[in-house]
């Protein structure tokens, strides 16, 4: 069974994966400190709901959930 | 390869790592800091002198990558692999070096003649970071400089091993691991996937934790800033907070300032006459340039002089991307991202600046949507401007403390007015120009930073309000001359500033306000500033010349002239709705690179601004 990023509630973490290749953004995402293996926490939900403040790589780096359901991850808790 | 007496260093790195901060210790100027990511989009020029040369240094606009999607990602792109350097520094934050490697392997596989440096490491070393520098230089192939450019550690340093590896005096080399990575060719993506595996394996190598960058502190910050509750209110009692003692704090010193010019003004008049100087000569210069000048000064130096540094402090802070993150929703939902309410917040200072910017957007269209409606955020120009119509027709029967309430309260109601309008032109722009989806957000939230309080308050009045004083004192010395000499000169009787204002008044009328306001704002387009006294001048010249002396001669003669209650809203409307300045009209077309679009920038805002009075217009006079 497969996660994406999105469905992380504040406090969650888990493990990317993979990310989808059909995300336009993937180059920058990467860059952002969203990369394999790497371990995120989400830190913060925002008013809306439809962004979330993750903790990566020591960043705290804020994306849309339309754009983090491209990020396939392992729930760690 | 330059010349051997001029050596060339560059700054590259990621966004607000402290490039800039590193780029002032070096050079000993004063660039602006902020603690957000896109604070610095154009490259910066520095010098070193040393006794033996001179050290040319360069300031590149923050990037995250060299795969570049958005335009200042560009220039560091494309400087890395020009030839034009002899060394490049690249500054890392010591806080998150794991991240930071990823650009700075990336910049290793095009150059070796580099330096890292490892920036902000007392905070590093605060939070239960260790890092092993000779461990990561020997991993890197380059030096490692550890320093901290707020305390100015570890700058000396930086600019010798710099100078040594221009020089070739130490020897730098590209590791096996990054040459690998340039001999198979494989995709941007597969390559971002690959160095960020080497750069794991670098930090776990050298670097050790004992806390956490995130820390307590941090969280409940974020938690009041941008939890669902707390977010928006904070966020307007904070913004509230700026305007009211910028309202408020501007009182006084603008009354002293008034008041000293005028005292000044009889004794160069009397001076004047003694000297025996013709009258049309002290016409000119006391009743055009003189006026022209004290007014600008007393009326916009007070507000800016406390703006600013406010603004500045909110910058250091680290809440400007807060907001950026507390509003995309709402941008998106009007088709553009939420940074574009952090452009519209430089817009505030200047919108020049703001359109600039506007670099941080990386989705062209996004880009563009926000560079035509910055011009609705009123600047430190018009701010003033807005706060003096306010104190004169809409708190007027208010004193001391409560007028001060309630200017600041209709001035956040007018603001917020041009908020509503640029995002509903925002949309009607995205769904007209192009088809193309909403762009990514993707925002770095940095920690907090205390801010250095005496630091950045004399930074930004050496740096902003001094500029701002002197570019008043030369737009309104020129502007004076020609206002005086449209109303001094005359046919028939009648000056050519009322064959003007005459002629502009049919359409006026229709929009509420006057011709002479409009003539204004037309003659305004070199600096908006100027304004108000083009209309005082062109009131005055008319009737009998009375001096006035202080804000309620003022009102008084706006009064006089016809103005009324509407007059003033729609003047306030006009003031934020009308056309850019000139000089925002130079950064659209050079942002732009199109005649188009900023032909658009100007058209968009006067129509919007006109069709709103016309609709002010037509239900005041149904009353």
């Amino acid at each position: 069974m497969s996660n994406t990023l999105n469905e992380l509630k504040k406090g969650q973490s888990g493990r990317i994966v993979f990310i989808d290749k059909i995300c336009k953004q993937k180059n920058r995402i990467q860059d952002m400190g969203f990369t394999k293996n790497t371990e995120v926490t989400v830190v913060q939900e925002s008013i809306s709901g439809k962004l979330k403040a993750y903790l990566t790589k020591n960043t705290i780096v804020g994306l849309r959930d339309s754009d983090a359901k491209f990020i396939n991850i392992e729930i760690l808790g | 390869m330059n010349c051997s007496n001029n050596t060339v260093i560059a700054l590259a790195g990621n966004p607000n790592v402290g490039k800039s901060s590193i780029f002032n210790a070096l050079t000993g100027m004063n660039q602006h800091t902020g603690n957000w990511s896109g604070k610095t989009v154009d490259v910066a020029y520095g010098e070193i002198k040393t006794k033996e040369k001179t050290i040319t240094v360069i300031d590149l606009p923050g990037s995250y990558s060299m795969l570049y999607d958005s335009p200042e990602e560009k220039i560091t792109d494309d400087f890395v692999l020009s030839d034009d350097y002899d060394c490049i520094i690249i500054v890392v934050d010591a806080t998150s070096l794991e991240r930071n490697l990823l650009l700075t392997i990336q910049i290793l596989q095009k150059t070796n003649k580099a330096v890292l440096c490892l920036n902000m490491i007392d905070e590093a070393q605060r939070r239960g970071y260790f890092i092993d520098t000779d461990e990561l230089s020997l991993m890197l192939g380059i030096p490692v400089i550890e320093t901290s450019a707020r305390n100015k550690y570890g700058i000396k340093k930086l600019i010798e091993t710099s100078v040594k590896v221009a020089e070739n005096k130490i020897m730098t080399y590209c590791v096996n691991d990054f040459k690998m990575l340039n001999e198979n060719s494989i995709s941007d993506e597969e390559l971002t996937e690959q160095i960020a595996v080497l750069a794991n394996k670098i930090t776990k190598s050298v670097v050790g934790v004992k806390g956490e960058v995130y820390t307590k502190r941090d969280r409940i910050l974020d938690n009041l800033f941008t939890s669902k509750f707390t977010g928006i209110p904070i966020m307007i009692l904070v913004f509230a907070l700026i305007f009211w003692l910028t309202v408020y704090g501007a009182n006084l010193p603008s009354d002293l300032l008034f008041e000293f010019f005028n005292l000044c003004k009889n004794y160069l008049n009397e001076l004047i006459l003694r000297i025996g100087i013709n009258d049309m000569v002290r016409s000119l210069m006391i009743d055009g340039i003189y006026t022209t000048i004290s007014w600008v000064i007393s009326v916009m130096l007070p507000p800016a002089s406390i703006f600013f540094p406010l603004f500045a402090l909110l910058e250091d802070f680290g809440y400007l991307p807060r907001i950026a993150f507390n509003l995309d929703r709402l941008f998106s939902i009007f088709g553009t991202n939420g940074k574009q309410s952090l452009t519209m917040l430089m817009g505030f200072g200047c919108n020049a600046c703001g359109v600039m910017g506007c670099r941080i957007i990386a989705s062209p269209k996004d880009r563009n949507i926000a560079i035509l409606t910055n011009s609705l955020i009123p600047c430190n120009g018009r701010l003033p401007t807005l706060i003096c119509l306010i104190s004169i027709f809409f708190s007027s029967n208010y004193y001391g403390y409560k007028k001060s309430f309630i200017s600041t309260l209709i001035l956040l109601l007018l603001i917020i007015f041009s908020v509503i309008i640029t995002l509903i032109l925002s949309l009607i722009l995205s769904k007209f120009f192009s088809k193309e989806k909403a762009s990514p957000f993707i925002i770095e939230l940095p920690p907090f930073r205390r801010p250095q309080f005496i630091k950045t308050i004399l930074l930004t009045f050496k740096n902003k309000i001094l500029y701002i004083l002197w570019r008043a004192i030369i737009v309104s010395a020129i502007a004076g001359v020609i206002i005086w000499s449209l109303s001094y000169f005359n046919i028939n009787n009648i000056s050519l500033l009322e064959y003007f204002t005459t002629i502009l008044d049919k359409y006026a009328i229709i929009i509420g306000i006057d011709g002479t306001i409009l003539a204004a704002f037309i003659l305004g387009f070199p600096a908006n500033e100027i304004v108000i006294p083009i209309i005082l001048m062109s009131y005055l010249s008319g009737a009998m010349l009375t001096d006035y002396n202080s804000m309620s001669e003022l009102s008084s003669i706006l009064i006089s002239n016809g103005w009324t209650f509407k007059t003033a809203l729609c003047t306030c409307i006009m003031c934020l709705m009308h056309f850019p300045c000139s000089t925002t009209c130079f950064a659209i077309k050079k942002e732009t690179k199109s005649t188009v679009w900023t032909l658009l920038s100007i058209v968009i805002p006067f129509i919007t601004g006109s069709v709103i009075c016309f609709i002010i217009n037509l239900i005041y006079d149904l009353i």
